[in-house]
């Protein structure tokens, strides 16, 4: 059995002279929670859309459980649910029967299949519902429950909290570490969103103009962008004078503003308070900080040197 | 593939389309011999008031088959783009050419469902409501059926292998009308200069049932009458099966889904 649930190998795509994807190589094993980072165009809906045989790679190989002919492709398939884009149903009948039709389509036994997904995306109470009468983030419930019938082993989701109100980007993020934790599914999603990626993925593919920018997971990314402590003194030189003599470190920046990053604190913040009404100097800031995901996108995008 | 077809007739038995569909057609042609039957009952002498009349229309039209059908499998098979459906069957791992062979099975199905129920208020209605005898143009009808289904699949199968392959429903229908009717319009007349156009316009269906069968009221000339003719019949519908088949499935092995 293979470790990786998808892999692409120098795969690329091209509509016409525009190359969406250029030579990408990601590599998703079983388990992660593979987070795609990238703007608009970088590639990132292409490859969803590889993955799901909507479309064909022009060069490179693409393999869904260490099958890659296209007819193995297929079989494995039938282990993945997706929703690419829009989630896919027919508007006039309802919820329920959606789903029905489906879970007959994909082969899946049992009529308690569509019971136990809509109550999984909590769409039990609407299952009556006519498809075209549901809101935006109930048609993106159904879309995650039609991708879910079948318990598939890899989950391949593209802005999956898209039109979803505060409580239900909370309950599909719930849902979704719930699926990758309890059931060990595999899921690969993309989102602008990245303060909500961060909560979820634990891996990352940095797209940039359909090239792999960067493949990494959160720990390294954690690793790399250590913690620091953001302060603001009134007299930075000095304070840093006493913070080589007192803390013996000399791991701190002073940025162009006058504010000065500890990179790697070994204190707790209150000393670095401290030290500062100690010595006479007045504080106009103190806050312990940690790199964000949107922070170490936009220093990848712009060369990744802040954080290499 | 058997999953895919099961799939399809649950969602088709459990949309109100094609019933509504069903029924306007149904509907149209009971209102039809109505309204022969109200004219039989205060024109004098008047001369359509006869089953044969009313039966005759679909007779001498059989091309209407072939119409019906591509409108079936727009009606089941044309929204899938716009609704986003055929990602999520092609996401779940079944090959496109199941789908593709699947949708015509499913499209005929329906289409022959729809035909009979059709037929049923059609016969009907003219049985009860107009004179006449029944038995011949009856038996017309249903040779004329029979002969021209072969034909219809194969229009049914090329509307399903347009629809796959533009994105748009109404340029499908203008390519399948071109392919269907300009097209073998033009080779017919274009056969009366050119001798090789002649033979080739004469194997197109909606030729054969366009020009070679007459149904009036002085009598019948249908070419299913005749063992030749009745093989002519299902020969081009036979080849039009394969040649439509084959294109169906070349276009959707390669259609991308954008």
């Amino acid at each position: 059995m293979t470790a990786y649930a998808a892999e692409a190998r120098k795969v690329t795509k091209r509509y016409g002279s525009f190359t969406a994807l250029d030579k990408v190589d990601i590599t998703v094993k079983r388990g992660a929670v593979y987070g795609l980072v990238g703007d608009n165009g970088a590639g990132k809906t292409t490859f969803l859309k590889l993955l799901s045989g909507h479309i064909y790679a022009d060069e490179g190989e693409l393999t869904l459980f260490g099958c890659h002919s296209r007819k193995d492709m297929e079989e494995q398939r039938r282990r993945t649910g997706a929703v690419i884009e829009a989630p896919g149903f027919y508007p006039q009948i309802s919820v329920e029967k959606n789903l029905e039709y489906y879970r007959i389509l994909k082969g899946v036994p049992g009529k308690r299949a569509v019971d136990e997904v809509l109550e999984l995306v909590g769409l039990a109470d609407r299952k009556k519902k006519r498809c075209r009468d549901l809101s935006l983030g109930m048609k993106q419930r159904l879309g995650l429950a039609i991708a879910l019938i079948g318990e598939p082993e890899l989950l391949i989701l593209d802005e999956p909290i898209n039109g979803l109100d505060p409580s239900g980007i909370i309950e599909i993020r719930n849902l979704l570490q719930r699926l990758s934790r309890e059931k060990n599914i595999t899921i690969i999603l993309s989102s602008h969103i990245l303060t909500e990626l961060e909560q979820l993925a634990t891996v990352y593919g940095f797209l940039t103009d359909g090239k792999l920018a960067e493949q990494i997971t959160a720990e390294e990314i954690k690793e790399k962008c250590s913690d620091y402590i953001e302060i603001n003194v009134s007299e930075p030189e000095r304070y840093t004078a006493v913070l080589e003599k007192k803390f013996h470190t000399e791991s701190y920046k002073v940025l162009p503003d006058k504010t000065i990053h500890i990179v790697n604190p070994m204190m707790d913040i209150g000393a670095y308070s401290r030290l500062a009404s100690e010595n006479r100097m007045d504080i106009s800031r103190l806050e312990r900080r940690q790199v964000t995901l949107e922070e170490y996108y936009m220093d990848l995008k712009n060369g990744g040197r802040k954080y290499a | 593939m058997l999953n895919y077809i099961k799939g399809e007739g649950y969602r088709i038995t459990h949309s109100r389309g094609m019933y509504v569909a069903a029924g306007i057609a149904s509907g149209l042609l009971v209102l039809m011999n109505l309204v022969l039957y109200i004219s039989n009952q205060n024109i004098t002498n008047f001369p359509y008031g006869l089953m044969s009349f009313s039966l005759n229309n679909l007779i001498a039209n059989l091309q209407i088959l072939f119409i019906s059908g591509f409108v079936v499998a727009a009606l089941l098979f044309g929204d899938e783009r716009k609704n986003g459906t055929l990602k999520n069957v092609v996401a779940y791992g079944i090959p496109r050419i199941h789908i593709f062979i699947g949708k015509c099975v499913v499209s005929i199905a329906t289409a022959l469902c729809c035909m009979a129920v059709i037929l049923v208020f059609y016969v009907g209605s003219a049985y009860l409501l107009l004179g006449g005898p029944a038995a011949e143009p009856l038996g017309k009808m249903a040779g004329g059926i029979g002969a021209a289904m072969p034909s219809a699949f194969a229009a049914v199968i090329l509307g399903v292998a347009l629809l796959t392959l533009f994105e748009k429903d109404v340029v499908a229908a203008i390519v399948w009308f071109a392919v269907m009717n300009v097209i073998p319009v033009i080779c017919y007349y274009a056969g009366f200069k050119v001798e090789i156009l002649r033979k080739i316009a004469g194997w197109m269906p909606w030729n054969i049932f366009r020009f070679e069968v007459s149904a009036n009221m002085s009598g019948y000339h249908c070419l299913w009458d005749t063992p030749s003719g009745l093989a002519k019949c299902i020969i081009a519908g036979a080849a039009g099966i394969l040649i439509f088949g084959a294109a169906g499935i070349l276009v959707s092995r390669k259609k991308e889904i954008g």
